[in-house]
């Protein structure tokens, strides 16, 4: 990832109303402005852009240290006393794409609400787009690659206070951090958690909970009890058919006997043959009367005249309101995405969005495709007469008259031959028996082998309430399935636990490397840029803060070390990102000045720096010096008297100036060598 | 979404739903012939209680109704048409009204709340069925009984 500041435009905010643009080539850029112009201001919405956060107490907490009471801590602080909404717009470049991140503030809105930040870029395949969906406004949404390195710990490595610089020295881990920060080792912590809450999130979307032992133990023993039913009921089903087969042969085998005991008579014979053909004419008639029914109920315009009368007028209902249309939504669709109309006229935005309107008041053609279909089936039966209901059942009583009649009769002649013949008599009795008990056997298999139920199976009805073979197979199987997802889970967890250690020693372990190999490097910049300290400064530790072999090293030394410390882990990063300093020198003397400008340039592509006019001695010429004179220079200051007087007395090009009602700004090196109103602004 | 039965009413014709002619898609011809009852009596649809789907998801109405589907789908809609007094004469109204119970993304060809009605009226009929009747036990009873309540309503 690569970052680069191109330049920011400010308007309505505590600080003056400009807008500055860096060049690519450039390696340092020098902003000159006083105390009271605005610095903090612009420090603090460079992060919110950066970062996307808008909390504004969360980000001055990371800045200020116990002196710092002037700092603006709620998001109205940052706009200029007479504004209601103020912006700020930060154009970077972000690994070759274009980004604008863009702030607006709202003095009419409270807490961080008042804060808006959103990124766009040209590029729109760059992904740096987000809308939001209630709003449809873009969103802070930076590229994925550039986003895990946009943190708030990340982005306070890089916008560095040089009058904060003591916190590195203190104990509250602000080194570790800053190389933690630096090595991208929250991308570890981050990926531990993700991992952890995958996790969590199978286990809850499986509803297989934290996929433990008991879990798994439970669904086995509800699977079990599913189990044990389906088998009885296909003991129950077997034994089911078996009684039903064996019912049926019995049943056939008397049938047999008393029809070879019928035709041992003639008269007999004939008497039973009359009554089988008459049964099949009879259940014939009762069959077809039945269809007839059946076939005239289903057909609505067969059922009575009322009806087909009814559906007759509904048809004509349509055709009246001439329903379907001959055109459908989907002509009108299509025609707004043709460059041009039937007619020949062009399709612009305007016509386009017409059409579609019009095309709202039209049916769906596949709907209008249905409405044809109503019409054509109430057509087709439109001429048929329609045969009453009372015709079919009038047959169907006929024939059920006719095979009670039947019935009765053939009872009678078997009764009669049973009155001569005990067995045939006993046989008869059976044979009722085992007709109803074969009944039964088939109400009860069809029971077992009854299709699956939705609704059981939803219900997860209790085993003991469920007879479907198939139903109980369906929830033995979802069963069995979050038996297997309580298995991954658990297995998952598992593999969590293993990966986060992996994770935790590879941290341990290259934290170590790197640790040693800033240690080692930032000794080696101390021994070359703070050679004279007495007794010699030497790096004890670096893991938690720097410890130093000294207890007291002066302000100067220190704010050194700091920014070899800093350079040294930018170094060793594989990301390139701005060094953006306020106060770049403070106390530090003339020589070490000269050693740190000549070092910065060699870590960082740009650096951009907030400093004074009391600060350029040896700093800014030794910058100029190692960049070869890469460097831009802009002057910021409030208009006043003295200001007037300072263009006047150095000569500055008027071209060069550029006034507004408070303020004004001036580029270039001469105008900012010559700057000399330190403290005029405070 | 498909259309549903009541339990109270597949249990109550369980004693035929083996015999012909509703030896094929008994729970379906149950629901119609409520469904005839109910749209033809006049009675204000019941909200369905016990309610289960009996048709397989996402095939639509079982074969032996393809034939006469949409002109049990145009009774329906004409007697919604009479049921909220909308005039025929007016496009606009009876396309709103068609817009409201036409879904040709549905296998039923119905929306969702036409299915809801429909399974309202058959369970009204089921009721009228059930105070009127025996619960059957033979398909010639059923019939015979049957018809003659429905055509109170159609004749």
């Amino acid at each position: 990832m690569e970052l680069r500041i191109l330049g920011w435009e400010s308007k309505g905010m505590r600080c003056p109303d400009a807008s500055l643009s860096f060049n690519l080539g450039d390696k340092t850029d020098f902003i000159q402005m006083n105390n009271g112009t605005g610095k903090t201001t612009i420090l603090i919405l460079l992060q919110i852009a950066l970062t996307g956060i808008r909390d504004v107490e969360k980000i001055t907490e990371g800045m200020s240290s116990n002196t710092d009471e002037e700092l603006n801590r709620s998001a109205h602080g940052l706009l200029e006393e007479n504004s209601d909404i103020g912006s700020f717009k930060l154009h970077t470049k972000i690994s070759g794409d274009v980004y604008t991140f863009a702030i607006v503030i709202n003095r009419a809105i409270y807490g961080k609400d008042a804060i808006k930040i959103s990124s766009t870029s040209p590029n729109k395949e760059s992904g740096g787009i987000s809308i939001n969906k209630k709003e449809g406004t873009p969103t802070w949404n930076p590229p994925a690659d550039a986003r895990v390195y946009l943190t708030l710990a990340f982005v306070q490595v890089f916008i560095f206070n040089g009058e904060k610089a003591e916190k590195l020295f203190q104990k509250n881990d602000t080194a570790k951090k800053t190389i933690d920060a630096l090595c991208q080792f929250n991308i570890l912590d981050e990926s531990k958690n993700a991992v952890s809450g995958y996790v969590d999130n199978v286990g809850e979307t499986t509803g297989t909970g934290t996929g433990n032992q008991a879990n798994e133990t439970r669904l086995k023993t509800k699977k079990e009890k599913y189990v044990v039913r389906r088998k009885k009921c296909l003991d129950e089903l077997k034994d089911e058919k078996k009684g039903h087969s064996e019912k049926k042969k019995r049943l056939e085998k008397l049938d047999q006997l008393n029809k070879e005991e019928i035709l041992k008579n003639k008269d007999r014979q004939a008497e039973q043959e009359k009554y089988d053909t008459d049964t099949k004419e009879n259940d014939g008639k009762m069959l077809d009367a039945q269809k007839i029914f059946y076939g005239q109920l289903l057909n609505p315009m067969k059922i009575s005249n009322k009806i087909k009368k009814q559906l007759v007028a509904f048809r004509e209902s349509l055709t009246k309101c001439k329903l379907p249309e001959d055109v459908a939504k989907q002509w009108f669709t299509e025609l707004s995405d043709q460059p041009e109309c039937i007619c020949g006229h062009k399709i612009g935005p305007q016509e386009k969005k017409k059409i579609r309107e019009t095309a709202k008041d039209y049916l769906d053609d596949r709907v209008s495709g249905i409405l044809n279909s109503i019409k054509g089936s109430i057509e087709d039966y439109r001429s048929s007469s329609v045969d009453k209901l009372n015709n079919s059942i009038k047959s169907i009583n006929e024939a059920d008259n006719k095979a009670q009649q039947l019935q009765t009769s053939h009872s009678r002649f078997l009764t009669t031959i049973g009155e001569n013949n005990e067995e045939f008599k006993l046989s008869l009795e059976e044979m009722g028996v085992l007709k109803k008990e074969i009944k039964d056997h088939e109400i009860l298999i069809k029971d077992y082998e009854a299709p699956g139920s939705v609704e059981d199976f939803r219900e997860m009805k209790d085993p003991e309430d469920l007879q479907s073979i198939k139903t109980l197979d369906n929830i033995i199987n979802k069963i069995q399935g979050d038996i297997d997802s309580v298995s991954r889970t658990t297995g998952l967890r598992d593999a969590s636990k293993l990966f986060i250690e992996i994770i935790e020693a590879t941290r341990t372990r290259a934290s170590k490397v790197i640790y040693e190999n800033i240690k080692s490097a930032v000794q080696k910049d101390i021994d070359k840029i703070l050679k004279d300290a007495k007794p010699p400064i030497k790096i004890v530790d670096i893991e938690s803060r720097i410890k130093l072999n000294r207890d007291r090293v002066s302000e100067g030394q220190q704010l050194a070390t700091a920014y070899i410390f800093i350079l040294s882990a930018l170094k060793n990063s594989n990301i390139k990102v701005p060094f953006i300093v306020d106060s770049p020198c403070g106390s530090i003397d003339g020589v070490k000045r000269k050693a740190i400008g000549s070092s910065i340039p060699l870590a960082t592509d740009q650096f951009i720096t907030f400093i004074t006019d009391t600060e350029r001695a040896n700093f800014v010429s030794s910058i100029k010096n190692i960049t070869k004179d890469k460097c831009s220079f802009t002057t910021i200051f409030w208009k006043g008297p003295d200001v007037d007087k300072w263009i006047k007395d150095f000569n500055i090009p008027q071209k060069e100036v550029e006034m507004h009602d408070t303020w004004g700004m001036v580029k270039g090196f001469k105008s900012f060598n010559k700057y000399n109103l330190a403290g005029k602004d405070e | 979404m498909s259309f549903q039965i009541s339990r109270t009413a597949q249990k109550w014709f369980k004693g035929i739903e083996t015999q012909a002619p509703f030896n094929n898609t008994s729970t379906m011809d149950f629901y119609y012939m409520c469904f005839l009852v109910g749209i033809n009596s006049g009675k204000n649809p019941s909200e369905l209680q016990d309610g289960r789907t009996f048709l397989a998801a996402g095939v639509g109405w079982p074969t032996s109704y393809t034939e006469s589907m949409y002109t049990i789908i145009a009774m329906f809609l004409e007697s919604e048409i009479t049921r909220f007094s909308i005039d025929r004469d007016n496009k606009e109204n009876v396309k709103e009204h068609v817009g409201k119970y036409i879904d040709p993304s549905n296998p039923m060809k119905l929306t969702p709340h036409a299915i809801k009605i429909m399974d309202s009226f058959s369970f009204a009929g089921f009721l009228e069925i059930q105070q009127e009747l025996e619960a059957p036990t033979q398909v010639n009873v059923l019939i015979s009984e049957y018809s003659k309540l429905l055509n109170k309503y159609i004749s």
